[in-house]
């Protein structure tokens, strides 16, 4: 057998899993997890988790339903049949929890009783058969009925005539499930009887027999004509000559049960089971007749068993016998006989009991409990002796329900009927009443036109005693007229006749011109819930006389009424039985003014979700019209209310997938997007009433309107990003700023493997290229650079646009040297986007994302600031980015910056910027000093006095870290210690003293050319430094040979020991050297923001976006004679000036010594 | 599929379908030395047992003849024979290879208390209790199940697919719907 199972295992998987991970959650919040998985995965996963949240919130924790409830239907439009049924079953189980959830459910229930897919409607069918029976004990159980009640139960009264239509439909299934529909409606609108046979989960299930004949509300006696009436229904479907073969046994099958459990209709049960085996329907084929038969037998013989059957044993034995079973076979399954006699006994009771039942039928009209007339109608077994009358009434009685006479009968004679009696009863008042457009159809006046002529007596004349009423006497009776029979609402409902009277007040205003039309419309909308019916009714008939008077006819009535109903919805403050909807889905045709009001339905805020679930409905379902209705959507995707726009977006977004509506949706996203190419913004994006020439600028807010939907539609559909770019480059700058910051959620949603955004890259069209940058970035931001796209970038700068810039977002993707030899330019860039270059550089961006793979360690970095080729690039540039270094002090460990001084030590020539840099590190790190004294006697050992900068910092450092330094300044030849002097006097004498406290031992070891210094005032001749040399390697180092014997003995060891080369520091530099320190930073930090006034972008929170705002400007600038390049210029003259000419004044050659300084010294 | 003795699982892992075998007499039967000494089991035993039995009774008998082979495939699937009449689960189709087999499946059904009313259609296709036949009717069966997948509308297009079926393999169908 094929089964319809659930697939167990991957439920209990995914189940346990889920569980791990809520552990500690709530229920709600479990809850609206899995609702919002549900909203995204594949059906299969769909309809476990919604079991799941029906489990959490029928059984585990009821008081969530409520909350939950809307979520859950909402799936109700789900594309797949599974969920649309799952949606009932759960409608079922929820009703069943709590019935007053009826009074929300049903209309959602009826709405998919009209779902499209049939296996749908037969689950609905299903649980209406359940909720029938929950709804009627609801309203039994409740002692006085609320309109809302009246109103559901109205309703489940509605939805069980159609199920009972749907005997009649083309589908062999549908009808098959109407079948059991109506035996399970037959059931329960009958009474259950002592000799029942009451399956045991049915006991406590309601039954006629359970209904007070008192209640305020639920009929007994409509029940059991509407139960009677089912049965003849499906007596009738069975004898149907074409009934398909399955219908036919499910009939059987129902027809068994029927007699089961209501053995009062026995005797019909084996009348029908006769007369079918008699004529079996001649379009079955031979083996269905053989599974028919078999099925009659089985059923026949379930009857027998009965003990009820005892009456109609003979005729259930001869039909067995004709089936082929065996006599003997019978007599066993015949119940023994002491039983019927037991039963006998009963009958009276039961047999009463129908009497009266039927009896209640005939006084229809009569609310008293009076005791039944004695009609004894009998089976049709007794008609031989009735007469043709009885024949006729018995054949006519059933037809003449309330639904047929209203039809049979013009309402003109209903109205005119009324009339004439009460013209007979007053004649002579107001209220006697003659209708213009009846002309006299009850008297023929011409007849008695010769009074006397005869000599007869005097002829009652109509015409004597009634007077022609004028028009506004007619008028105001009709106006009463009317007006009484809206008053009945509640004596008419009362006698359950209430669509006789919707169908009478709707048929009859339609007829009439305006003041009455809103006068009903007024008293519909006074309780639009109540008066649905009223309303569609009233609707129908509008459009019906619509189409009467084709092709001439008018909408405008029609479109009044609409127009009416609907605006007064939405202006209602609460609404949530979808009412609204309803309408709409139901109303024949949409016209202008309703459309309007569906869209202003959308707009408000609290009903935005089901007035777009409404708009899609219409749009999926009446294609005439649909790109009409979607347009509404598409225009709401810009709105400016944000919940507005976000649920258009999101309606939209799941229409884009559909293939016939995919074009309109990207035509409309791509027309809004290319208005950014007008010089101001079209008058449409200031709503519709104001089409003047607006001459207004672009705002960041018009900017965005025209994008939602785009940017929506982005992540789906890569390929529009080149749309994108088209409209960028043609778009004024300030549209393009706004552009740039929107497009960060769309961009990083499709994520750097998309091929269109590697295509964008690749191929960046001119005057894109910001919006290739921010693109790189919002993609780089949070992940390191793909393969793919550091290829398709380096491929972009090399060979298309060589700006730079580029390469900042994938700077990590590059290889070491392409980033040494990008390093001069991008440390030219403004000095915000040096500090995210270095940021990316040095892994301390702001991002929590995986540690980025930099190319370059940080020592490496700083040692290639320092090999910069002083031809590319400006020192104060270098000195700047080399600061940004200093500033990373987590980075920038003291070992970090002792291999730096090493290395950079260990260079020829030296760079310019080393004893900054060592003098900077000393600040830093204090307890360096040690390991700094030994990089100033290596330094002695290359000569450092040949490299004037370096020189000139050499006698800095000297002077700042005296007075450790004196050991290294006695290792200096005698010449360069007197320019040692001739710079810094003071320092003369302490060194003398520092020697002077030697032994004399050591002192031997001084030699006396430098004791000459030492003690020479200013006799000695100026020791010139060397001419200088730009290019300072052709100094051989023997030129001037190292007094060597000075640095072998350390001779003031025991005063201050030189600190061994790298050297671990774990303890925090000393509070002073801190605050020494921050002056410093701070003047950085005023020079920085200095030059960012300059660029006139002070206020950029994210270093990416600050990086392509730069380059946004300087692009301008260049198109329009740049400033911010002008303002370069100097900058890098000067800065070239301070490499060839050393010997510039003092505060030029500052630049390569740390400002730092200047705070110790002091 | 139903069987009286519950022997066949040829549909099972085929071709995808979700299928369940059931047996619906009170007990297992598998041929014996001779026709009148079948081997009789009851519910409870596994197939495990029973190919254990048949291996210690006539290895040599019960290999040729092939009951052997199918108890060991059959064991592989599930490890004991289930009766329908026990199974509490709903489908949406059985069918059934014998008369006999289909008149106590609708039985069975039919003596359940109803409370879903949710359709379900029984087949009997008639398949003679011999190795040619059982082939020709497990391909059958197969194939009506496959065309029945197809369907858009099972239950509309039944009947008509019923009656194909019939005509093209010249043998009758039994169809029925019952409700859970």
């Amino acid at each position: 057998s094929m089964a319809e199972q659930a697939h167990g295992s991957v439920a209990s998987q995914l189940h346990s899993s889920e569980e791990d991970r809520a552990f500690d959650m709530t229920t709600s919040e479990k809850v609206v997890e899995l609702l919002n998985q549900a909203a995204l995965i594949s059906t299969e996963e769909k309809l476990i988790v919604l079991k799941q949240v029906q489990e959490l919130i029928i059984n585990k924790d009821p008081s969530l339903l409520d909350n939950f409830l809307d979520e859950i239907i909402a799936f109700q439009t789900d594309k797949s049949i599974e969920v649309r049924k799952f949606v009932i079953g759960f409608i079922e189980e929820a009703c069943k929890r709590d019935c007053e959830l009826l009074l929300r459910l049903i209309a959602n229930l009826n709405m998919l009783m009209r779902d499209e897919s049939v296996n749908v409607v037969k689950k609905a069918i299903l649980t209406l058969s359940q909720l029938y029976k929950v709804a009627l004990q609801w309203l039994v159980r409740t002692k006085s009925v609320s309109d809302m009640q009246e109103a559901c139960w109205d309703m489940v009264t509605q939805l069980k005539e159609d199920v009972l239509a749907l005997l009649d439909s083309d589908n062999d299934g549908v009808r098959t499930y109407a079948i059991k529909f109506t035996e399970s409606l037959i059931i329960t609108l009958s009474p259950r009887t002592p000799d029942s046979d009451t399956p045991k989960k049915q006991e406590g299930d309601i039954s006629l027999d359970k209904i007070p004949k008192d209640h305020t509300y639920i009929r007994y006696d409509t029940l059991c004509d509407e139960g009677k009436l089912a049965l003849e229904q499906l007596l009738k479907f069975m004898v149907h000559p074409a009934i398909s073969s399955i219908n036919l046994t499910a009939a059987l099958g129902s027809l068994a049960t029927l007699a089961r459990q209501r053995p009062m209709f026995m005797s019909e049960v084996v009348q029908a089971y006769e007369t079918l085996h008699a004529n079996l329907p001649p379009t079955l084929a031979k083996s269905q007749v053989s599974s028919v038969r078999k099925n009659l037998k089985l059923h026949l013989v379930s009857v027998l068993k009965h003990p009820s059957s005892v009456d109609f044993q003979g005729q259930i034995s001869t039909l067995l016998l004709d089936l082929g079973m065996s006599q003997s076979e019978i007599s066993r399954c015949t119940p023994a006989t002491v039983q019927p006699r037991k039963r006998l006994h009963h009958e009276p009771y039961v047999e009463g009991k129908r009497t009266k039942m039927e009896a209640t039928l005939v006084e229809d009209d009569d609310d008293k409990e009076e005791p039944a007339p004695v009609v004894t109608p009998k089976s049709s077994s007794t008609a031989g002796t009735q007469s043709s009358i009885d024949l006729t009434a018995e054949f006519l009685l059933p037809l003449l329900n309330p639904e047929n006479v209203a039809n049979l009968f013009p309402y003109e004679l209903f109205i005119y009927k009324l009339l004439e009696q009460a013209a007979y009863k007053s004649p002579v008042t107001e209220e006697a009443p003659q209708i213009k457009k009846l002309p006299e159809p009850i008297l023929p006046t011409t007849q008695p036109k010769a009074p006397g002529a005869s000599g007869r007596k005097k002829v009652f004349k109509l015409a004597d005693v009634v007077q022609p009423f004028s028009e506004a006497q007619i008028e105001k009776l009709a106006n009463m007229a009317i007006k009484r029979i809206l008053q009945s609402e509640k004596a008419i409902a009362q006698s359950g006749m209430s669509h006789v009277r919707v169908k009478l007040l709707a048929r009859l205003v339609t007829q009439f011109e305006g003041g009455k039309k809103n006068d009903l419309l007024q008293f519909i909308l006074e309780d639009m819930r109540g008066r649905s019916e009223l309303a569609f009714s009233l609707l129908f008939h509008e459009y019906n006389e619509y189409l009467g008077q084709q092709p001439s006819g008018s909408l405008d009535s029609y479109e009044h009424c609409l127009f009416t109903l609907l605006s007064g919805l939405q202006e209602k403050p609460e609404q949530r039985d979808g009412l609204f909807t309803k309408l709409v889905l139901e109303a024949p045709v949409i016209t202008d003014s309703a459309l309007e009001v569906i869209q202003r339905y959308c707009e408000d805020e609290s009903r935005v979700y089901l007035g777009m679930s409404t708009l899609k409905e219409l749009i999926l379902k009446r294609p005439s019209r649909q790109y009409q209705y979607l347009n509404v959507l598409l225009n709401l995707s810009s709105h400016e209310k944000e919940k507005v726009r976000s649920t258009a977006l999101s309606f939209i977004k799941r229409m884009y997938e559909k293939e016939h509506l995919k074009d309109c949706i990207e035509k409309f996203a791509l027309t809004y997007m290319q208005f950014l190419v007008h010089p101001n913004p079209p008058s449409l994006l200031f709503g519709a009433g104001e089409d003047t020439e607006v001459a207004a600028s672009w705002t960041e807010e018009t900017v965005r309107q025209c994008l939602y939907l785009y940017l929506s539609l982005l992540p789906i559909n890569h390929c529009l990003v080149h749309e994108l770019a088209a409209v960028y480059t043609e778009a004024i700058a300030d549209i393009k700023r706004s552009v740039l910051r929107v497009i960060e959620q769309p961009i990083r949603g499709m994520g750097m493997s998309s091929p269109d955004l590697l295509l964008l890259v690749e191929y960046c069209p001119k005057g894109a290229e910001t919006l290739v940058t921010r693109c790189l970035h919002i993609l780089t931001d949070k992940v390191p650079p793909s393969p793919e796209l550091v290829e398709r970038v380096r491929d972009l700068y090399h060979k298309r646009v060589p700006d730079v810039r580029f390469l900042i977002p994938v700077i990590n993707g590059l290889e070491k040297n392409e980033v040494i030899q990008a390093l001069p330019k991008l440390i030219k860039l403004n000095p915000i986007v040096v500090k995210e270059v270095f940021n990316r550089l040095l892994g301390t961006q702001h991002s929590e994302g995986s540690p980025s793979m930099s190319p370059l360690t940080p020592g490496e970095l700083l040692i290639a600031l320092h090999n910069i080729d002083s031809s590319k690039c400006d020192m104060k540039s270098i000195i700047k980015a080399t600061n940004l270094c200093f500033g990373e002090k987590n980075v920038y460990t003291s070992e970090v910056l002792a291999v730096v001084m090493q290395q950079l030590m260990e260079q020829t020539p030296l760079p310019i910027l080393l004893m900054r840099t060592v003098i900077q590190s000393l600040t830093m790190y204090p307890r360096l000093a040690g390991f700094v004294m030994n990089i100033l006697a290596r330094l002695i050992h290359k000569q450092v006095w040949k490299y004037p900068k370096v020189w000139e910092g050499f006698v800095k450092c000297c002077q700042r870290t005296k007075p450790q330094s004196y050991n290294v300044l006695l290792q200096l030849p005698p010449p360069q210690l007197a320019s040692v002097f001739e710079r810094c006097p003071e320092m003369r004498e302490p060194l003398l003293q520092h020697v002077h406290a030697f032994t004399p031992h050591q002192q031997a070891h001084i030699p006396a050319s430098v004791m000459a210094v030492l003690e020479a005032n200013s006799r000695k001749p100026e020791p010139e430094p060397q001419p200088e040399l730009h290019h300072p390697e052709i100094i051989e180092e023997r030129e001037v040979p190292v007094p060597k014997h000075i640095s072998v003995p350390a001779p003031v060891s025991q005063a201050e020991p030189p600190a061994p080369a790298p050297i671990v520091f774990t303890e925090p530099p000393p509070p002073q050297q801190q605050q020494q320190q921050i002056p410093a930073r701070r003047e950085e930090e005023e020079e920085q923001s200095m030059e960012q006034g300059e660029t006139d972008h002070a206020a950029l929170e994210v270093t990416s976006e600050a990086a392509l705002q730069q380059m946004e400007v300087s692009e301008e600038a260049s198109q329009s004679n740049s400033i911010s390049e002008k303002t370069d210029e100097p900058m890098e003259e000067s800065a070239a000036m301070a490499v060839d000419a050393p010997d510039q004044p003092k505060d030029e050659s500052e630049d390569v010594l740390p400002e730092a300084e200047e705070s110790t010294v002091d | 599929m139903s069987c009286v003795s519950h022997v066949s699982l040829s549909l099972h892992s085929k071709r995808g379908f979700d299928v369940r075998s059931f047996g619906t007499g009170t007990h297992v039967k598998l041929p014996g030395p001779a026709p009148d000494k079948p081997n009789i089991y009851d519910f409870k035993t596994t197939y495990e047992q029973m190919y254990n039995d048949l291996v210690r009774k006539d290895k040599e008998l019960y290999t040729q003849n092939g009951i052997l082979h199918m108890l060991d495939r059959n064991k592989r699937i599930k490890t004991r024979p289930e009766r329908f009449q026990s199974c509490k689960e709903q489908f949406d189709l059985v069918i059934t290879c014998e008369e006999r087999v289909y008149d106590q499946v609708l039985e069975d059904l039919n003596s359940r208390e109803q409370e879903s009313l949710q359709p379900v259609h029984v087949i009997n296709v008639d398949i003679q209790d011999n190795h040619e036949e059982a082939t020709l009717g497990a391909f059958l069966i197969c194939e009506l199940c496959q065309c029945i997948q197809h369907t858009d509308d099972m239950e509309n297009e039944m009947d008509e697919l019923l009656q194909e079926f019939e005509e093209k393999s010249q043998r009758p169908f039994l169809h029925t719907v019952c409700f859970y």
